[in-house]
């Protein structure tokens, strides 16, 4: 009995030593990948990693000699063959489960299609999917990763704090995941829309640190306008607009300010405070008929005009104008996205089946044609809460 | 065994001859020289001789009540009886508070080494004892391993009579019963079994006494001794049994209903039955304010898990689980983990190593030098270790806060089990990663509710759940509340409060 215990609790003690950890990897044996970007190489696909050198990014180590990043790039016919292939230059095994922002260039996302590649991310289980996604417009993903930035060290990082902000701030930007992608993909009745990235400037040397030694960098990375996907290919781009459009219609607008012509010339700046928009699909005589309701609360930033903010009378004229302003928003961005694309972007689709799912059935394969003639109605309610410090204009009152 | 006679005497009896009696006790002791032995003539009268043993009596008790009124000159009575001036002597000559008869040479030698004084006369075979112990002791002072801020700031000494004293003034009540007796063949130490008879669980002291007879050894030299052979369980990292220097959480335990048990020679004294929640109460909870109490109490738990988890974490995070950290501080870390030598286990024992070798050496290093010591120890170790690049910064601020964290826990008892856990959760950390962590904590918890400290289940009121007594464990509820004892110990005498409300 003594025997048999003492030999067990040898084993049991020798056990964690026999396993060789398995899985284990220290931090330091991982390059840490932060930026994914996916080009097309002819027939290959090229992938650009964005892998951080912690050695640069530390504040101990004084770092300062080099780029707080690197780029690997590896072409090969799948994603992860390329992305395994880039151990031939990288030092360290790539680590997938920090990927902050996937890039796609444009050619790739309008030839290639991003199927592909968001498959083979979703099936990795170590890729976290809440990395943001977008197009390089009119570039390739490799340049846009490529390009050092200020203030955030990181150009990932720069990227996916940028379109956060701008995305909570500023209506024309909204944010995707890769989860949020895969389900616009496959959900019936929607198509899936991703922020674009440009770059401005030279890009010469945007990814040396000559790019963040001056006050203005030459090369700037600016996210901008949404590319509109048909199935899993990019088919165009929508205006600043008509992205305004779309984002309050998908109810994506957290706050952002716009600016309402006066009657008698100028603007009106309006901050908007909180807005939220509904859509609601009904059939009537087997006609679909969507009815989108915005409720919008917004203070006044600024009066370039003479009108006297002071009495209700303007204040009920101004929330009205503002509220024709926003129906012309969104039907102008509805009409053009049938004018041009033919893809319900909008997720019209998806409240139809939300209210007669037999319905819905039946028209589900041609369904971008009864978006085209889709009767869309508009309701709007602006309320504005605040006037700001001062009360009317003093426009009038400038001394000659 | 090698001298029988010595750890048994014979039964022998006393002689009425005294140079016999002298002669037997000289032999006995091997002329020991702190064995005195003062012949006089008893009231003028009869021969006789006074022993006791130097250092052990007090001797101007000796002096000035006991031998004063020996050797004065009365006007005696007759005596009938053969040995009636013996016990005419007994009650009526000595001036000292305990004067007994004893029969044989064995009780004379075990009185003589507690510390009394044999009085022999001459023709007699009964001796005297008197009791006229005294030696010197520490006074009561501040207890050290459990300070407070608010609260007494007394302690227990050594002296088991000065120990029941403290305890005696506290609660002054005729209930509360002392049952003493001598363990150690050898040492025959004096331990003292306390209790409130009408709150105490009869099962858990008839269980104690039943324990505390089986005990056969040749000394106790500490309460630990007795600790180690009364618990229920050896085979346990856990403490079942409670110590304290505290005269007031002994009290505070006998009245929630546990035994407490003083052993001669030292002021830490035991209380039982001991469950794990007891490990977390600090009588300064009780003195303070309720709400100040419970927020204390919740860090209390924090920094055990702290103190229990904190390296192993650090080692399943950054060896197998990267993805659970925000981007910014996986960064961060990596960054300070580059041109680290070791893998992030070797890093971690390392600085755990050192930091049990600091404590231990601290203990021991004299008052003097431990300045040196602390200076070596922070800055050398600490901040060059760092930038040596030999160890990373994160893990020194974790090896820092998992040292505190484990002096949070108000008893070392409990502190000392997590020290151990903490290697076991750091090797399989190392090896599967949290699926380690799990299974070592699985098994811990397991072990945990099977546990019983003299029948209580260890982790009561948890588990089995006792909802009333939560009140006095996560956390501290205002004493207004505490309407009832804890009901875990199985006291008979539920009611700590009438349940009348008072207005006011």
């Amino acid at each position: 009995m003594n025997k048999c215990f003492r030999l067990i609790l040898c084993m049991t003690f020798l056990l964690p030593l026999l396993t060789g950890c398995w899985d284990r990897q220290e931090l330091n044996e991982l390059g840490i990948m932060l930026g994914l970007g996916v080009d097309k190489d002819g027939d290959l696909i090229k992938v650009s990693a964005q892998v951080v050198v912690p050695n640069e990014v530390s504040s101990k180590s004084g770092g300062g000699n080099g780029t707080p990043v690197t780029q690997y790039e590896a072409s090969a016919p799948t994603l992860f063959e390329a992305i395994q292939k880039l151990t031939e230059t990288s030092p360290r095994r790539i680590f997938m489960a920090h990927i902050r922002v996937l890039v796609f260039g444009e050619e790739y996302a309008r030839k290639e299609g991003i199927y592909d590649v968001i498959e083979a991310l979703m099936r990795e289980p170590t890729a976290r999917p809440d990395y943001y996604v977008m197009v390089a417009r009119n570039t390739t993903a490799s340049k846009v990763l490529d390009t050092l930035t200020p203030l955030e060290n990181l150009p990932a990082e720069k990227l996916f704090n940028s379109l956060d902000v701008s995305a909570k701030t500023w209506s024309p930007t909204t944010t995707v995941t890769g989860d949020q992608l895969m389900e616009y993909m496959l959900a019936p009745g929607i198509q899936p829309v991703i922020t674009g990235v440009e770059i401005i400037g030279n890009s010469q040397k945007s990814g040396s640190k000559e790019n963040i030694a001056t006050i203005k960098s030459p090369a700037r990375l600016n996210s901008t306008g949404l590319s509109v996907f048909k199935k899993d290919k990019l088919i165009g781009w929508l205006t600043e607009d008509e992205s305004k459009g779309y984002n309050y219609i998908r109810n994506n607008v957290v706050s952002t300010i716009g600016h309402l012509p006066c009657r008698k010339g100028g603007n009106v700046t309006f901050k908007t405070l909180r807005t939220k928009t509904k859509r609601k699909a009904k059939i009537i005589k087997d006609q679909p008929v969507v009815h989108i309701k915005i409720k919008n609360v917004s203070s006044i930033g600024a009066v370039e005009c003479g009108v006297r903010i002071g009495s209700m009378k303007t204040l009920k004229e101004l929330e009205k104008d503002s509220e024709e302003l926003l129906m012309e928003l969104m039907e102008k961005s509805i009409n053009s996205v049938r004018r041009k694309f033919h893809v319900d972007i909008f997720g019209f689709g998806q409240e139809v089946y939300h209210a007669d799912p037999a319905f819905f059935k039946k028209v589900e394969k041609d369904w971008d044609q009864y978006f085209e003639n889709l009767d869309v109605t508009y309701e709007a309610n602006v309320q504005i809460k605040r006037v700001g410090t001062l009360d009317d204009s003093f426009k009038e009152d400038l001394k000659e | 065994m090698s001298e029988p006679n010595v750890e048994h005497q014979d039964q022998r009896q006393i002689s009425p001859n005294l140079s016999e009696n002298m002669d037997y006790c000289k032999q006995v002791m091997g002329n020991s020289n702190d064995l005195m032995m003062r012949t006089l003539q008893c009231l003028h009268k009869w021969p006789a001789v006074m022993l006791y043993i130097d250092g052990l009596v007090d001797v101007q008790i000796l002096n000035h009540s006991i031998l004063e009124s020996l050797l004065k000159t009365h006007d005696l009575p007759e005596f009938s009886a053969d040995e009636e001036h013996l016990s005419y002597i007994q009650n009526d000559i000595l001036a000292a508070s305990n004067v007994i008869l004893v029969d044989d040479m064995e009780d004379v030698l075990n009185a003589l080494l507690s510390g009394s004084a044999i009085l022999l006369i001459e023709g007699c075979v009964r001796g005297l004892k008197i009791a006229a112990a005294g030696w010197e002791d520490r006074a009561v002072g501040e207890p050290i391993s459990q300070t407070v801020v608010r609260g007494p700031m007394e302690g227990f000494n050594e002296n088991l009579r000065t120990n029941t004293a403290l305890i005696r003034k506290r609660i002054r009540d005729p209930h509360l019963w002392i049952e003493e007796r001598e363990i150690g063949r050898i040492t025959k130490t004096r331990v003292a079994v306390l209790y409130l008879k009408h709150t105490v669980d009869a099962g858990v002291v008839e269980e104690l006494r039943r324990r505390l007879d089986e005990i056969d050894i040749d000394g106790i030299l500490e309460s630990g001794y007795i600790e180690e052979l009364v618990q229920d369980e050896t085979g346990t990292l856990f403490p079942t049994v409670y110590n304290s220097e505290r005269p007031d959480t002994v009290c505070a335990a006998l009245l929630e209903g546990r035994v407490a048990i003083i052993v001669d020679g030292t002021p830490f004294v035991l209380l039982v039955p001991a469950l794990f929640v007891h490990f977390f109460q600090s009588p300064e909870d009780y003195y303070q304010r309720a709400d100040i109490s419970t927020l204390i109490r919740m860090i209390r738990y924090l920094s055990f898990f702290i103190a229990l988890l904190a390296p192993s974490f650090y080692i399943a995070i950054t060896t197998f689980h990267q993805e659970m950290l925000p981007t910014n501080l996986l960064i961060s870390l990596a960054a300070q983990r580059e041109g680290v030598p070791f893998p992030a286990f070797i890093e971690a024992i390392l600085m755990e190593l050192t930091y049990e070798i600091l404590r231990e050496a601290g203990i021991r290093i004299p008052k003097t030098v431990g300045q040196a010591v602390s200076i070596v120890g922070t800055l050398v170790i600490g901040q060059a270790a760092v930038d040596a690049g030999v160890v990373s910064a994160a893990m020194v601020i974790i090896v820092s806060i998992t040292a505190i964290s484990s002096y949070v826990i108000p008893e070392n008892g409990l502190s000392i089990s997590v020290r151990i856990l903490r290697f076991v959760l750091m090797i399989l950390a190392a090896a599967f990663g949290f699926y380690g962590i799990l299974i070592v904590l699985l098994i811990t918890v397991t072990h945990l509710c099977s546990l019983r400290s003299f029948g209580v289940p260890y982790m009561s009121p948890f588990a089995p759940f006792i909802q009333k007594d939560l009140k006095d464990t996560l956390f501290r509820v205002p004493w207004s509340h505490m309407k009832t004892r804890p009901l875990s110990t199985g006291t008979p005498n539920k009611t700590r409060q009438a349940s009348k409300k008072t207005k006011r």
